[in-house]
């Protein structure tokens, strides 16, 4: 481990590289260790509906090659697949049902644990890149930020694409550090690849790889130069070919994403301060005020300017993908998972001066044993409190609820659901196929969006005809929609009435 | 600890006018710090720890109401009843300045006491600043101010009436004058950092601890590297050079001053109930729960919910950036923390003012950190050195707007008028017996009642024997009656009174 290039000066912590090796393996297999604890726990603990969503469609994928699946189940699990709409190419959910093949049997907790993984290669890229960006010391501080930040940790054992999203950014940003050292034309094609796929996994990562490329080109090469430059041009290509063919396709031949970018730009929430406000407030409890006041601080400290450039892009990117996802922003906690990237990014800088001081200052044993000491015991702090809340939530019962519900449906009926997670739930553990009943917070979006409020609800009211029964799990929001409850009790016979549960069939 | 340090300077040398501008930031910061600890400054104390606050409320009203003339009215009698029925945990050194002040406005007041927390907390601010930037940098300094100032715990924790706000100011004191008598080692500072080592532990024997930490870590380094201020040859931390140090009369003077006046008030028994909290409350015998785990993660999410733990880490870690000098202060005080948490388990994972010190230690921590930063960053152009200052406005001015909301959030104002309510609901003179919040406290003060607390989840059985001097049975606080107990006094006694949130019973109809 050489001292960095851009920074011959730079006085290296930890200098035995058995230290640092040790401290890097055991962070790394902590830092896994707390993300499979607990996995076969069914994934409601964080966003359910995203979850749950990706496990109709891998179980659909699973059943289209499973020879031996009974030809109902199968077809009602493909139905099932097919319902859900494609917002973005399903790679986490196609290696789910591969890795169900290999092993034999559907287990949610395989792409859980893939995601994990991929996180934890974060965590790699991460310590890799702080080395280009500063230190191995300073990549070493933000790698344990990455892996032991507790929303870190909910949020990277989740069946999403955004941990492999924010992996790949990770990495293309690790690549184009090394790209800007090397200038070589295999650097530029392996950022290409990288770039290219971290947008193709998940399309909002444009903002992240796109605000890191340009930034590093702009300010640390120049325009002109980066224009005349075949690499440059490679790279590009790479960057945005998978994820444009992917969009051509889908928007202009087959047309299955014409409807995927309704309600989700608000450009009317930027005139309202409340936007800010939580936007700061979501920002500030995932990643830490402090720390994050000291990412941001760490641009100002970076000599190099094409490095400078690519923290200001990393930051410019994240501030127009929130701007750009207002309404998101606010509502969705891991559309923040980015953040931690790039604060973690940011911090190698801070970090690194630090212990290139104390490198200098301080060369005792014991500097080095109180920081190993400091990092570990606020590693295992996070983790500890993590573990405590992992095992006291336990969904395993929910599974059976579910089921039971599912029973009082037969085969191959539509339902009409107002149950948790958008009645993904209910089709995955009930195996009851439904679409769910609209949400105040789906009407709001819709009025947001210019909508009115009649409309959205007389278009629900319209489709109950459609459908064979009216299941829901939750009777406290359906006790909450009186106009609701009182035309089903009225019109409909109640099939049957559990405990959580009712059931209304609608053809009665 | 080496020599090597390469720690930053402090900035001695800046010019005249940087002078200027730079107590123009200091006035502004403190006054800023003020103002916004005097947000809704007549609020009810109830937000922040109440039954501390009202504790002392009711001390300071008992002190003025006995320094008023005897008339024989009920106010007063029940004034100094209810001040003799507070345990004397330390001297009411606050309360006594807070009824004197009573005394001169004529009236009591209970907002006076936030003003001289607050004033005592800006004392600290200067102090604390200029000791940082004394150990780093200016503008190090400044940043650690500003944490010490704006962090919304500390605005919330400083303006509590409570002891705690003085004894922090005594301890940075403290720190201060121990810092300046390892410079010069002269009389003067020794018997300054004595007078308020001893004010610090006097006022709340908790300040023993950071001073005892402090003058320990200061002195065995200071004597250590030279015993005299003579002998600046060859420096190096020997132990024949403390030997003979501690032959130096200042160290005893200073000693002396710090232990004399708390020990005096203790072994002269003033302390009252002190000995049965240390015998109850500390490591003698809660020894058990500092060998668990949870003990220290429950530590840990305290700290957490006060302050960022990485904000913390990254301090203590800024201990290795300053002088051997300043790190001698600053581990002492750390591992005074350290020790005073394990000493009282209890109140470090539930007390939330327990950990006004570290923020202290923190604040004079990070301008280490902050001080290598703002190095770094000088060496840039103006356009991010300008951009570099905005991020550290914006966030104090963040911090601060999350305090001064949470103060403008919280409205405690129908309290005392519901407390009266209950207070005259029942006799002046009938015996109470009850279920109610903060130990009876609200009661007492604003209520002007005396109750007596009803055993915490005690059912019905031996309900006559536990009341037989009592006659009235007062609820307040329902969610701490159990439903037994509740359902026995509604079948058994007759309401007395009742009224929004509490119900009286009739013990003796």
């Amino acid at each position: 481990m050489a001292a960095n290039e851009l920074n011959p000066h730079t006085r290296r912590f930890f200098r035995s590289p058995w230290l640092f090796g040790i401290v890097v393996g055991l962070a790394l297999i902590l830092g896994l260790g707390i993300r499979v604890y607990d996995l076969t726990d069914p994934p409601f603990d964080f966003h359910a509906t995203r979850q749950m969503r990706a496990a109709v469609i891998a179980r659909g994928m699973y059943f289209e090659s499973l020879t031996s699946a009974d030809e109902d189940q199968r077809e009602l699990a493909l139905e099932m697949e097919q319902k859900e709409a494609i917002i973005e190419p399903q790679i986490m959910e196609r290696l789910a049902a591969w890795s169900y093949l290999i092993a034999g049997e559907e287990h949610l907790w395989i792409p859980r644990f893939l995601s994990s993984l991929f996180w934890i290669l974060a965590g790699i890229a991460v310590l890799l890149l702080g080395n280009e960006l500063a230190s191995f010391d300073g990549g070493l501080v933000a790698m344990f930020y990455m892996l032991f930040l507790p929303y870190s940790i909910y949020a990277t054992r989740t069946f999403q694409p955004d941990p492999l999203m924010v992996s790949l950014i990770a990495w293309s940003v690790w690549a184009v550090l090394r790209w800007y050292r090397e200038s070589t034309m295999r650097m530029a094609i392996v950022t290409g690849v990288l770039g290219g796929l971290a947008i193709y996994v998940k399309s909002v990562a444009v903002f992240f790889v796109g605000g890191a490329f340009i930034g590093i080109l702009l300010v640390g090469i120049g325009l002109r130069k980066a224009i005349s430059d075949k690499q440059v041009w490679a790279m590009g290509i790479l960057t945005v070919l998978p994820t444009g063919l992917f969009y051509v396709y889908g928007l202009w031949i087959a047309g299955f994403l014409q409807q995927q970018l309704n309600y989700r730009f608000f450009p009317e929430m930027w005139r309202d301060p409340a936007f800010y406000i939580r936007w700061q407030e979501m920002a500030t409890n995932i990643s830490g005020f402090g720390t994050l006041l000291a990412a941001l601080a760490s641009i100002f400290m970076v000599t190099d300017k094409g490095k400078r450039g690519l923290l200001g892009g990393l930051w410019l990117g994240y501030f127009i993908y929130s701007m750009t996802f207002p309404y998101h922003t606010l509502t969705h906690d891991y559309y923040q998972l980015p953040l931690i990237l790039v604060v973690a990014i940011s911090i190698t800088v801070v970090a690194s001066e630090l212990l290139s001081r104390m490198a200098v200052v301080e060369k005792s044993i014991w500097a080095k044993a109180v920081v190993v000491i400091l990092l570990f015991a606020g590693a295992f702090f996070k983790v500890w409190d993590v573990r405590v809340n992992l095992v006291r939530t336990d969904y395993r019962g929910d599974v059976a609820f579910y089921e039971e519900v599912g029973e009082f449906i037969e085969p191959g009926a539509r339902a009409l659901s107002m149950s948790p997670a958008y009645g993904h739930t209910l089709s995955y553990y009930g195996w009851v196929l439904n679409d769910s009943w609209i949400r105040p917070g789906d009407v709001n979006l819709r009025i947001l969006a210019g909508a009115s409020e009649n409309d959205v609800l007389e278009s629900s009211y319209n489709k109950i005809d459609e459908y064979d029964y009216f299941v829901s799990t939750q009777i406290g929001a359906l006790n909450n929609t009186p106009e609701l409850k009182e035309l089903l009790y009225e019109n409909y016979e109640v099939l049957v009435e559990g405990d959580g549960y009712i059931i209304f069939d609608l053809k009665r | 600890m080496k020599n090597s340090q390469v720690s930053p300077k402090p900035d001695h040398n800046i010019s005249v006018r940087p002078r200027g501008v730079l107590l123009g930031i200091l006035i502004v910061l403190v006054g800023i710090g003020f103002l916004l600890r005097m947000v809704d400054l007549k609020d009810p104390p109830l937000g922040f720890n109440p039954t501390r606050q009202l504790r002392s409320a009711i001390i300071a009203r008992g002190i003025y109401y006995s320094n008023q003339p005897d008339d024989g009215s009920l106010q007063r009698q029940l004034a100094t009843t209810h001040w003799k029925m507070m345990e004397r945990l330390e001297p009411s050194v606050l309360e006594w300045i807070v009824a004197s002040t009573y005394q001169l406005m004529g009236t009591e007041n209970v907002w006076v006491a936030r003003i001289f927390t607050t004033i005592f907390w800006m004392i600290g601010a200067v102090a604390l600043y200029d000791l940082a930037q004394r150990m780093t940098s200016i503008f190090g300094a400044l940043i650690g101010l500003g944490y010490f100032l704006f962090l919304p715990f500390s605005i919330l924790a400083s303006r509590s009436f409570q002891p705690d706000p003085g004894m922090i100011m005594l301890v940075i004191l403290t720190a201060w004058a121990l810092y300046r008598w390892s410079d010069e080692r002269s009389w003067r500072w020794a018997i300054l950092a004595g007078i308020f080592g001893g004010a610090a532990a006097f006022v709340k024997v908790a300040g023993a601890f950071f001073v005892g930490g402090m003058a320990i870590g200061v002195v065995i380094y200071s004597l250590g590297m030279s015993a005299s201020t003579q002998n600046q040859e060859d420096q190096k931390l020997r132990l024949t050079n403390l030997k003979s140090g501690l032959r130096t009369p200042q160290v005893w003077v200073m000693a002396v001053l710090m232990i004399a006046p708390a020990l005096a008030y203790y072994l002269a028994g003033s302390g009252g109930s002190s000995s049965s909290f240390l015998v109850n409350w500390t490591i003698i015998s809660r020894w058990r729960d500092v060998l668990s785990l949870s003990f220290f993660m429950r530590w840990m999410i305290r700290i957490s919910s006060l302050m960022e733990p990485s904000v913390v880490l990254a301090a203590f870690v800024g201990t290795f950036l300053v002088g051997p000098r300043s790190r001698a202060l600053l581990w002492g005080f750390w591992g005074s923390y350290l020790l005073f948490g394990v000493t009282f388990p209890h109140h470090i994972t539930t007390h939330d003012y327990y950990h006004l010190p570290l923020l202290v230690v923190v604040s004079l921590s990070l301008p280490a950190l902050a001080a290598l930063m703002i190095d770094v960053v000088r060496q840039r152009g103006k356009f991010i050195q300008i951009l570099f200052v905005l991020v550290a406005v914006i966030a104090a001015l963040y911090y601060g707007w999350i305090g001064r909301s949470i103060l403008v959030g919280q409205d405690f104002s129908d309290h005392p008028p519901y407390w009266m309510e209950v207070g005259e609901a029942v006799p002046a003179e009938a015996k109470l017996v009850g279920v109610t919040q903060d130990y009876g406290f609200r009661m007492m003060y604003y209520g002007w009642r005396t109750i007596r607390l009803w055993p915490q989840g005690a059912g019905s059985e031996d309900f006559s024997d536990r009341t037989t001097d009592a006659d009235l049975f007062v609820v307040t606080a329902k969610n701490q009656l159990n439903n037994e107990l509740s359902n026995f006094l509604a079948t058994a006694y007759p309401i007395y009174a009742e009224g929004v949130g509490y119900i009286v019973y009739e013990l003796h109809p």
